[in-house]
């Protein structure tokens, strides 16, 4: 981890694509980021799962897919605690592939959301990066030892 | 495997419950295309009518509204024990607050730019389009 930012208070450190691994292995749902041609960008909720490095996750054949298969996409998890205001951001950005239902067998894929979602979508990530803020340890005050 | 998706209903949120949710949230997330890579980065906002206002450092958000580009901000929750959840989503122009006057407001706002001293720069998005939804799940699956 490196600080790129800090001032009294708090630090922003970047985080390895190991550590950011991590984080993806325990979140269960991100935000998928699609471009759409002359339109803003779009951003869902989805459910997904990490299988090895990959992203994987169901969806619909729509609007959605046509902007998906074959094209850059991005994946973002976080966590903030607002009232510390600490907090993580990953961000996994790669090309989405429609996989087959073998290659996907056994992984918990059911989607959160209702309505047939029989594509099965991968994400296979160009870079994963990632920041992490946390507080800045302020100098040890002994008289709290005694 | 799509047992469990015919077990949740979704429903269509309205603008004032969009809003409500928007209002309430200090973290969302905010697209955009960088060349034709959309990039998703959290950041911490507040809403002054139906305008998204944030602070910013130079970069990619920043050159982003100085180029008056269209981007989206998204706000979520969601219940990992009953997969239930919402999201809302707001769209709309990018812009660098440069008059004195409402950067003078926006210095105000309670923005606390995490990991972020003094805030060069604020930038806002109007809201064009708003757009929500829930995903409830039935218990019981048995009212469908």
């Amino acid at each position: 981890m490196k600080a790129v930012q800090a001032d009294d208070r708090s630090q922003m450190n970047v985080l390895d694509a190991e550590e950011c691994r991590v984080l993806l292995r325990w979140e269960i749902v991100g935000r998928l980021g699609v471009s759409i041609p002359d339109r803003a960008p779009s951003i869902v909720p989805v459910n997904f799962v990490m299988d090895n490095d990959t992203v994987v996750f169901r969806t619909a054949k729509g609007e959605k897919y046509d902007h998906l298969v074959g094209h850059p996409v991005s994946l973002e998890v976080d966590r903030f605690d607002w009232y510390r205001r600490i907090g993580w951001s990953v961000l996994v950005q790669g090309v989405a592939e429609e996989c087959t239902e073998a290659e996907v067998a056994g992984l918990e894929l059911s989607p959160w959301a209702p309505g047939d979602k029989p594509s099965v979508i991968r994400i296979v990530p160009n870079a994963i990066t990632g920041r992490r803020i946390e507080l800045t340890t302020p100098a040890t005050d002994p008289r709290g030892y005694r | 495997m799509n047992s469990m998706a015919a077990r949740s209903i979704s429903e269509v949120l309205d603008q004032d419950e969009c809003l409500e949710l928007l209002a309430r949230e200090p973290v969302g997330r905010l697209a955009l295309s960088a060349g034709a890579l959309p990039v998703v980065l959290p950041v911490n906002f507040t809403l002054v009518d139906r305008t998204i206002v944030f602070a910013s450092a130079a970069g990619l958000k920043l050159d982003a509204a100085q180029r008056g580009v269209v981007a989206c901000m998204e706000v979520d929750g969601y219940d990992r024990w009953s997969h239930g959840g919402w999201s809302v989503l707001a769209t709309g122009r990018l812009q660098e607050i440069s008059d004195p006057e409402q950067l003078a407001r926006a210095r105000r706002l309670p923005l606390s730019p995490w990991a972020l001293a003094n805030p060069d720069h604020y930038v806002q998005l109007p809201i064009e389009l708003l757009s929500g939804r829930r995903i409830n799940r039935l218990v019981h699956g048995g009212a469908a």
